[in-house]
């Protein structure tokens, strides 16, 4: 069972809003997506899930083309949709019958999930003598927070073989974050194929195995995230110590990207002249507090590869 | 086609639900329900009301100086057009002593009596006079409609004072049917029976295609609105991943037109009902005061399902044009210029409707009126009377449904084209030669 999207083409007259992008998740786990706002994401996952016809490429899953209406999708919109006057607990029924789950397995995941995201009085609002309060169930008396949790509940009630989240954790205080955190880890080890979207690079490494950065309509980069690190090699410095060491840095010709109360930001060729630069501050009695050699950050990757391109 | 489907009765259901769960239906029906149940009880005490009004006349004066008035004529004519008056015959003289006495004792005892005189003029005409007590409650409207009754009887007794027989006041009772003939050089005669419809008819037309076009116009208006309205909150996003585009146009057309064919249906039961009850208790049908005979008798199983057949046509179609009008705008505040379309064609449709309306109550059976029942944008409106009054005939009926079911197909196609391009379209809105570039 694996998801490949192959030469995605989208055309808008003249101008090219995706250009053959291709991907491919051969195992369950986390595929990110990622861009600056105007690069394609949300145009190509919109193909993904059949919303949008391409000019060129395919989608196949399981071996075939996908078919979003038959396959098992679950879709957490960017911008996030609910009725804002039905009832909040209709509006989660009919999404399970659209999704061909029937009413009592639906009614139970409701129950399952309005717990796990704490919206139980929201979905079944207590009762004041007897009464209901009308107003209390709607989606548009509930906060940005409570609204994405219900949304995140309707992608999650088909129990989705395939789950897209486009920015699942924007907009969310700490607290909230870490409860999708914990459901999408859920997913994860339920061995679940995901799509996700953010331009918050740390969850993106906290998650995906592998990523896709597109710029303008193309991937300018795409692989597993550890190997594309690999490739780029442990050339970030981070060293903090107890008196100067810009004579040192200067000798040892490093690049100073950065310098913080907590320390510099140094760029090294490789780890033997880091391992050199240690070795002198040792050798000359210069107290280090702080020393860590590591690869790029997500977040370098991507201002490299996309920084001073993308259309603002 | 049916992959396209899939899942329309999901939206059918739910929007139904919701529709009938909406404060705003319930509302609305349960005013409708109040004016259905109260609309004949209310007419009949209006009515009963309007009837004591206007019959306050119970005493009439008689002062005949001419000798050919028949007392039991008048009073049998009055009677009949609902005045129960006792006439008294008085021997006495207009502008007398003894008239003047007469009209002060109207005025202080007796204010529901007048005077009636009858006598010759200098020139030797006929002169009928009335008078009232200006205190009492007879009113000028009572006394010239009680007046016409008057000069009726007295051109009865007229012609029985000239000693015409039953048989020759019938010939000159009977009325004049006029047909125009022309002939042609040949001598051929060739002419047209009068075929126009009647005030009544013309007004019931009138009428019936002003509520059509009401509920058209709110169907359609709802459809869009919730369309719109899924688009700016972005549902539909959620909705495409379950459901094709098309599914979800045809369930909320049907879901509405469902509501919309209820809603009616039961009001009319209710009406009938109530009105049935009422005439039970009063003795009066308040339906046969709004309706002609007519169209009570075209009221066949038949008719009824004819005339429901294009008000449900005439609903989809335009409730459909309304849908796709709604996806082409992004937001709600923008929902009333992407109806412009909508409106424009439905307004076609109406003022088509109402002219060939006026041209059968002026000129009868006409080429504009067949056009205008054929025409698929006006047949809704105007089928259901035309075929209630009798104006349509059998192959006007099929000949204007089949034009209606095709354009509604017609339609289908058109959005089956466009609507999923344009359902996840946000921007400004579509305009129609950017539609026709999408359908091609």
């Amino acid at each position: 069972m694996s998801l490949t999207v192959d030469g995605l083409v989208k055309k808008y007259g003249e101008k090219v809003v995706v250009d053959h992008l291709s991907f491919a998740m051969k195992e369950p786990g986390v595929y990110a997506l990622l861009g600056t706002n105007g690069a394609g994401k949300t145009t190509s996952i919109r193909i993904i899930l059949g919303m949008l016809a391409c000019d060129e490429g395919t989608v196949t899953w399981k071996g075939g083309r996908l078919d979003p209406i038959s396959a098992n999708i679950g879709y957490l919109a960017e911008e996030r949709g609910l009725y804002p006057k039905y009832s909040l607990l209709d509006q989660l029924l009919y999404f399970a019958k659209l999704k061909k789950v029937d009413k009592k397995e639906a009614l139970k995941r409701i129950h399952y999930w309005a717990e796990r995201l704490e919206v139980e009085e929201y979905i079944f609002p207590p009762t004041t003598k007897g009464r209901k309060n009308s107003k209390a169930n709607r989606a548009d008396q509930l906060s940005k927070g409570n609204q994405q949790k219900v949304q995140l509940m309707a992608a999650l009630l088909s129990d989705p073989q395939l789950l897209v989240l486009d920015e699942p954790l924007s907009g969310l205080d700490p607290v909230n974050t870490d409860l999708f955190k914990s459901i999408i880890r859920e997913e994860i080890g339920k061995k679940k194929y995901l799509i996700m979207s953010s331009h918050q690079m740390p969850v993106i490494e906290e998650f995906c195995s592998d990523i896709t950065i597109m710029n303008r309509g193309k991937a300018v980069l795409s692989g597993n995230l550890n190997h594309i690190k690999k490739s780029y090699g442990r050339v970030n410095l981070f060293v903090k110590c107890e008196g100067e060491i810009e004579r040192y840095i200067d000798q040892f010709g490093l690049n100073l990207v950065n310098r913080t109360p907590d320390g510099y930001h140094l760029k090294v060729h490789d780890d033997s002249q880091a391992i050199a630069f240690l070795a002198r501050l040792a050798q000359d009695n210069i107290m280090v507090v702080h020393f860590e050699l590591r690869e790029p950050s997500l977040h370098e990757i991507f201002v490299e590869k996309v920084g001073g391109t993308h259309e603002e | 086609m049916k992959s396209k489907l899939s899942g329309w009765k999901d939206v059918f259901c739910f929007t139904l639900t919701q529709t009938l769960k909406s404060k705003a239906f319930l509302v609305s029906f349960v005013v409708l329900v109040v004016l259905a149940l109260t609309a004949s009880p209310v007419m009949g005490i209006i009515s009963r009301q309007e009837e004591n009004d206007k019959y306050t006349i119970k005493k009439l004066y008689l002062s005949d100086e001419t000798g050919i008035f028949n007392k039991e004529t008048a009073r049998t004519m009055l009677v009949d057009a609902g005045w129960n008056v006792q006439i008294e015959t008085v021997d006495i003289k207009a502008g007398s002593e003894q008239y003047k006495e007469l009209i002060q004792k109207i005025d202080d005892t007796e204010a529901e009596a007048v005077v009636l005189t009858l006598g010759y003029t200098e020139q030797g005409l006929l002169s009928l006079y009335l008078e009232y007590s200006s205190k009492g409650d007879v009113s000028k409207t009572e006394v010239s409609a009680f007046q016409q009754v008057l000069l009726t009887a007295l051109g009865e007794a007229r012609y029985s004072a000239a000693g015409l027989s039953a048989e020759q006041k019938s010939i000159l009772y009977a009325g004049v049917f006029t047909n125009i003939l022309s002939a042609d050089t040949e001598g051929n005669i060739s002419g047209e029976a009068d075929t126009s419809i009647s005030d009544f008819e013309y007004w019931f037309l009138y009428a019936l295609l002003f509520i059509l076009m009401m509920i058209c116009m709110m169907t359609g208006s709802q459809v869009a609105t919730s369309i719109v309205t899924e688009k700016s909150s972005k549902v539909v996003e959620y909705l495409l991943t379950s459901i094709r585009p098309l599914a979800i146009i045809v369930g909320k057309v049907l879901a509405m037109l469902c509501v919309v064919l209820t809603e009616v249906v039961g009001l009319i039961v209710i009406f009938a009902v109530s009105n049935y009850i009422t005439g039970q208790g009063t003795g009066q049908d308040m339906m046969a005061q709004l309706v002609s005979p007519k169209v009570l008798g075209a009221l066949n199983p038949l008719n009824i399902v004819l005339c429901l057949v294009f008000i449900a046509f005439g609903l989809v179609f335009y409730a459909t044009l309304a849908g796709l009008a709604g996806a082409t705008v992004s937001k709600i505040e923008e929902a009333g210029e992407g109806l412009m379309v909508f409106s424009l064609t439905l307004l076609i449709g109406v003022y088509v409707g109402i002219g060939a309306a006026g041209s059968l109550l002026g000129a009868g059976d006409n080429p504009f009126a067949i056009f205008a029942m054929l025409f698929p944008l006006s047949s809704p409106f105007l089928m259901p009377g035309a075929i209630l009054i009798g104006k349509a005939q059998i192959w006007i009926i099929a000949v204007s449904f089949i034009l209606l079911a095709l354009l509604v197909l017609i339609l289908f196609a058109v959005v089956a084209k466009v609507y999923e391009a344009l359902i996840v379209y946000n921007g400004n809105r579509v305009k129609l030669k950017q539609l026709f570039k999408m359908k091609s």
